[in-house]
């Protein structure tokens, strides 16, 4: 693992009596880092933390070794994108991205270009001299990643960067993000929907009621949860009789039949596979498809954000 | 490409050129002309009815003044508390510039506008009216007072928005039209702590209050505004 960009120790944030993150200790790398969770759940208290926008109540959060809410040479480092869409509405894109450029250091001279190849890398160069009042959502999201990194930050903070654009647009700033991460940034992204997190990257946090419940690999974080049943997706010709092999196997937690297909829960994936494998084998079953609804965040998330993964925060 | 970190003077005329960009383009602007125009039509409807005295030059800079209650809370109130209500202070607070230079930015680019207003206004006026309603020296004192009021008046403008700043421009009218301007006309010493009275006085209309209290009273007002303005904005998360 890299240097650590990002260090929380037991870093917390109230909002009055409102709890935004609570007693979160958390170290980040460098990559593409997926925050991942329901809304409220403080994600957003999280970055703007890490953007210097907040400063916590309890604890610390360190970015690059220094505190970003006092010093400047920190958040200099930061190209920090906000959730909501608003923005200088009466400006143009390069009106807007220009100024932003240059308050985040670029010096006055050089400013305009930086806005102008920002603006280029996503994509916006045909519509910047138009004013942002008129753009679409997508085109609002797109000049303000133009801005996070007209001023070349080592760390990108996207707070839910997909919200409310079209699955155009959608596709577009993934792709872009990607080359970012690709070109060496480090990139935070939030989303409370799973398959905008699973398209951007593996290594993701899940965040739920302002703490860190798990995090790492897609894989990792299925490892730490103990007896989180496996599912199994399988289409064949006769679903009905390959449950019915499999009904008996004590690895199998419940067996779901659904119209074409049975999806089998087990605590031992590699066993059932063998075990699948066998049972069409011998009883001749014609597989049409097989997959593991598991192998999609959704599960993983929506397990952690159970009730055993409420247990699990309050321990 | 190479970054620095800007000076806190430089961050504050950043943002002084990208508040004046915006307000030109914004309703605020025209909002402000548009009130403007009331003490000049005063002066060309009483120039018009040949009834011009030094008493109507009197009236159009005490209409004048009125405007003092408003156009700072529309230009300078409203500016500040859109950044914090629009939440579009995230894009600079996270940025690498002292948070003092976003109050400053703003007043040092909208005050200009907040006075240019006025005075051109009353300028007109005193065009229209002519010689038999004011001298020269009248409208230099007027100016004079229209300035440092309008600096004083956006200064608490500026403070009730970091204060209040979802009801900053109502909250900026309501304190300089309903507490500034009746306390100002009192004929008490607490008249010293308005900007109403601090402007009257500048602009000669004061009765016997002297020009230096007025002045020490409107540097004061302007400093303790814009100190409690930057001392919030240093603290809203």
């Amino acid at each position: 693992m890299s240097a650590p960009i990002v260090v929380a120790e037991r870093c917390s944030k109230w909002y009055g009596a409102v709890l935004g993150i609570s007693d979160i200790t958390w170290t980040m790398g460098g990559g593409v880092i997926g925050l991942l969770g329901p809304n409220g759940a403080g994600k957003s208290t999280l970055m703007k933390l890490m953007s210097g926008l907040l400063r916590p109540s309890r604890g610390t959060i360190k970015v690059h070794g220094g505190d970003p809410f006092v010093d400047p040479l920190v958040r200099r480092r930061i190209g920090y994108s906000p959730e909501h869409e608003t923005t200088y509405d009466e400006l143009t894109g390069r009106e807007l991205v220009t100024a932003l450029a240059h308050l985040a250091g670029v010096p006055r001279a050089q400013a305009p270009a930086a806005a102008v190849a920002a603006l280029e890398v996503m994509g916006m160069q045909g519509a910047m001299d138009r004013r942002v009042k008129g753009y679409s959502k997508g085109m609002r999201q797109r000049t303000k990643l133009a801005a996070t990194l007209a001023h070349d930050p080592d760390l990108l903070i996207l707070d839910e960067p997909l919200t409310g654009v079209d699955p155009i647009a959608r596709a577009e700033i993934i792709t872009k993000i990607r080359a970012l991460a690709k070109a060496g940034k480090t990139i935070v992204v939030s989303s409370h929907v799973l398959y905008e997190i699973e398209a951007l990257t593996e290594d993701i946090a899940v965040i739920y009621r302002g703490q860190v419940l798990a995090e790492g690999n897609l894989y990792e974080i299925r490892r730490l949860i103990d007896h989180h049943p496996h599912r199994i997706r399988v289409e064949c010709d006769r679903p009905r009789a390959l449950a019915a092999a499999l009904a008996g196997a004590d690895h199998v937690r419940r067996i779901t039949m659904e119209r074409k297909a049975v999806v089998i829960e087990t605590e031992q994936p590699d066993r059932c596979y063998d075990e699948l494998a066998t049972a069409m084998l011998d009883s001749d079953f014609v597989l049409r498809g097989m997959t593991s609804p598991d192998n999609n965040l959704g599960a993983v998330f929506e397990y952690l954000t159970g009730d055993r993964g409420r247990a699990r925060a309050s321990e | 490409m190479t970054t620095t970190t800007l000076t806190g003077w430089q961050a504050t005329a950043a943002l002084a050129r990208l508040s004046l960009k915006r307000a030109a383009r914004g309703k605020a602007l025209w909002v402000t002309l548009a009130l403007s125009l009331v003490p000049t039509l005063y002066a060309i409807a009483f120039r018009i009815a040949d009834r011009v005295s030094p008493d109507r030059w009197e009236g159009a800079v005490m209409m004048t003044s009125l405007l003092l209650t408003v156009i700072p809370p529309i230009l300078v109130a409203s500016s500040i508390a859109d950044e914090i209500d629009d939440k579009t202070s995230a894009y600079l607070w996270s940025r690498a510039l002292p948070r003092w230079s976003i109050v400053l930015g703003k007043f040092l680019g909208l005050v200009p506008i907040a006075i240019a207003a006025p005075a051109v206004a009353v300028t007109i006026s005193f065009a229209v009216l002519g010689s038999a309603a004011a001298s020269l020296t009248d409208l230099e004192r007027a100016l004079a007072a229209l300035a440092l009021g309008t600096i004083a008046a956006s200064a608490i403008a500026a403070m009730i928005a970091t204060l209040m700043p979802r009801f900053a421009v109502a909250g900026a009218v309501c304190w300089l039209l309903l507490i500034d301007a009746p306390v100002g006309a009192l004929d008490l010493n607490l008249h010293v702590i308005t900007a109403s009275f601090g402007a009257r006085t500048v602009a000669g209309f004061g009765g016997d209050a002297s020009l230096a209290s007025a002045l020490i009273s409107l540097a004061v007002l302007t400093a303790g505004g814009l100190a409690i303005a930057i001392r919030r904005m240093e603290r809203i998360e």
